[in-house]
């Protein structure tokens, strides 16, 4: 069965579809996507093949230059950076991707509550975040740990609690202003259910709205998360970059600059894949932006 | 102005219940912290042999009045002002700072818009975004204090007490590292804000009558994009705070930042909960100041509740 090619018809494959299509065409999409699967990479599966001293403590090689060796040279404890730089990213991108998630779940639930159910669920919940959007997170995530104990549980909990209002607030607004659209007033008109309302009309029309805020708290938890383990609040085992600059920030002073440019410079790469990443999904969703120059 | 004046009242009474509302929260935090030690928000005492949690034969709201009270004992009242002093110095200076700056590459980029000068201040307002503040601070710190020798490696200290000018030379590092983060941080949406009010009906008429571009832009965009301002502005107490903790971190400056790390394992009950108090009416100051130029920018805003 072939199809006759028409000069001027489309494929009506699965890259067809407008959105797909938009998102695959945009070079901003592939960077970003290329630059995330890098670090993903880089951190999960660089450790499984190169663990070339990476935990042994020899300080009678410490702050070594980089060599063939050790390509980035050791750290103040003799250790491999390189080894180490890639295990130290596991933490911020699993870390931040749950706390990510779980807070645009959580802020998005509550938002397309509130938006829905309006009067007072709505004014209690608005209330409620904005208390809460006063709080700074990294003051919650200490506070928490003083209260619980150091741990990754705690952080990323302690970070969803203050995190989701954000999400929330966004949510809520577009909720509002997809309710009182004709086909959303009419379907309830005819007796669709809450469930159904939120499932067939308002959830896909939210889509943009979740990526751009996954996105946000993506980025949010992965710099919130850098200064508490800077600071020392753990973040579980094993390591991660931000605690690397913390341990070797005196070698600043000895001149292995790069022990503390290089964790920073991968914290920068990490928060920019996820940002190009969302971004190019959420104007590929946009009708109005010009998507020719990708 | 009247109505300014009842509005202010209604959100500083509002503010003043969170306030209460935190305080209750952190004292039943610290008060059944399940740690080894048996102690409350109110320390231990000595009962014979063993130590045991003070007062806590008192019921607990008295236990709580007790500790709330007890912020204005000097000696707690010395400690949390010594340490929110500093914090609240970098906090206004570096915010000061970062308004008069991001406003002005914000409109820099909104008259430009469009232009290769745009495009270059975003990218370096994104790029400086993504950079965790302590390791600006850092980079900062090995630049000017280590190679070139230029500025002190640490923030102002109390201790060798520092004579009258080197107040602000130990404070140059701190306030430029959180004014850079800001900055990056604010940069966007100021020239959002600045952008939509540029392309207004009446910045349009004001150009065809042939005002001076920059006058257009001082007299007719800067007051309008001034409300968007205003809330980036307030909203943004919190990551303010965050970038804080970092930066007082690196440059050892003995602030409210430092000493929040501090509460870390440490278990430090005395001053504890008056710093995360002091925390928040810090940020709710924040909130309410924005929220106050907000009203009078726009005096729709105190009707609308």
């Amino acid at each position: 069965m072939t199809v006759l090619p028409i000069a001027g018809s489309h494929d009506s494959g699965p890259i067809s579809h407008p959105i797909r299509r938009r998102m695959i065409t945009s070079g901003v999409f592939w960077l970003g996507l290329g630059l995330l699967l890098f670090l993903v990479l880089f951190s999960f599966l660089g450790p499984r093949y190169y663990q070339k001293d990476v935990n042994t403590v020899n300080v009678a090689r410490a702050l070594l230059p980089p060599s063939w060796t050790f390509p980035l040279g050791t750290d103040v404890l003799g250790e491999n950076e390189l080894g180490r730089l890639m295990i130290g990213g596991q933490v911020p991108i699993i870390a931040g991707f749950v706390a990510a998630l779980a807070a645009t779940v959580l802020g998005g639930c509550i938002g397309i509550v509130a938006g829905l159910r309006g009067k007072t669920s709505d004014v209690i919940a608005m209330r409620t975040a904005d208390a809460i959007l006063g709080v700074p997170q990294v003051v919650a995530i200490v506070v928490a740990e003083t209260i619980f104990h150091i741990g990754s549980t705690v952080t990323i909990i302690a970070f969803v609690l203050t995190a989701w209002p954000v999400t929330a607030r966004l949510v809520r607004a577009e909720t509002i202003s997809l309710r009182i659209q004709p086909f959303v007033e009419a379907a309830h008109a005819t007796g669709t259910r809450w469930m159904g309302l939120i499932w067939r009309h308002i959830l896909p029309n939210l889509i943009d709205s979740f990526v751009a805020t996954f996105t946000t708290q993506f980025t949010n938890a992965i710099l919130v998360f850098a200064v508490t383990s800077f600071i020392g609040a753990g973040l579980g085992p094993p390591w991660n970059w931000a605690t690397m600059i913390n341990a070797n920030k005196d070698a600043l002073l000895s001149g292995q600059w790069w022990l503390i440019v290089l964790p920073g410079l991968l914290f920068a790469v990490l928060v920019t894949a996820v940002y190009l990443l969302g971004e190019s999904i959420r104007s590929a969703f946009d009708p109005h932006t010009d998507h020719r120059g990708g | 102005m009247r109505g300014v004046g009842l509005y202010l009242l209604g959100r500083v009474m509002q503010g003043l219940l969170v306030l209460i509302f935190v305080s209750m929260l952190t004292f039943l935090a610290l008060n059944f912290l399940p740690v080894y030690a048996p102690s409350n928000a109110m320390g231990t005492v000595a009962s014979g042999v063993v130590s045991e949690p003070a007062f806590i034969h008192l019921a607990l709201p008295v236990q709580y009045l007790r500790w709330i009270t007890g912020l204005l004992a000097p000696k707690n009242l010395k400690t949390v002002l010594a340490l929110t002093v500093p914090t609240l110095a970098l906090l206004t200076i570096s915010g000061a700072i970062s308004l008069v700056v991001a406003l002005t590459l914000a409109s820099i980029q909104a008259r430009f818009r469009g232009r290769l000068i745009d495009r270059m201040l975003g990218t370096l307002a994104y790029a400086l975004y993504t950079l965790p503040a302590f390791w600006v601070g850092l980079m900062l710190l090995w630049v000017f204090a280590d190679v070139l020798l230029w500025l002190p490696a640490t923030g102002p200290q109390p201790v060798p007490s520092t004579g009258l000018f080197d107040w602000p030379m130990h404070m140059i590092l701190p306030v430029a590292t959180m004014v850079i983060t800001t900055v990056a941080s604010w940069a966007n949406q100021f020239r959002s804000a600045m952008e939509a009010a540029l392309v207004s009906d009446y910045v349009r008429t004001a150009r065809a009558k042939g005002v001076h571009e920059g006058r257009i832009l001082r007299r007719h965009v800067l007051r309008p994009a001034s409300l968007p301002v205003i809330t980036a502005v307030g909203m943004s107490l919190p990551t303010m705070f965050n970038n804080l903790v970092g930066v007082e971190v690196v440059f050892v400056m003995s602030g409210l930042g430092g000493a929040i790390t501090g509460m870390i394992g440490e278990l430090q009950y005395g001053v504890s909960g008056y710093l995360v108090l002091a925390i928040a009416a810090i940020t709710f100051a924040g909130s309410l100041f924005a929220d106050v130029l907000y009203a009078m920018a726009d005096p729709r805003i105190q009707f609308a509740g």
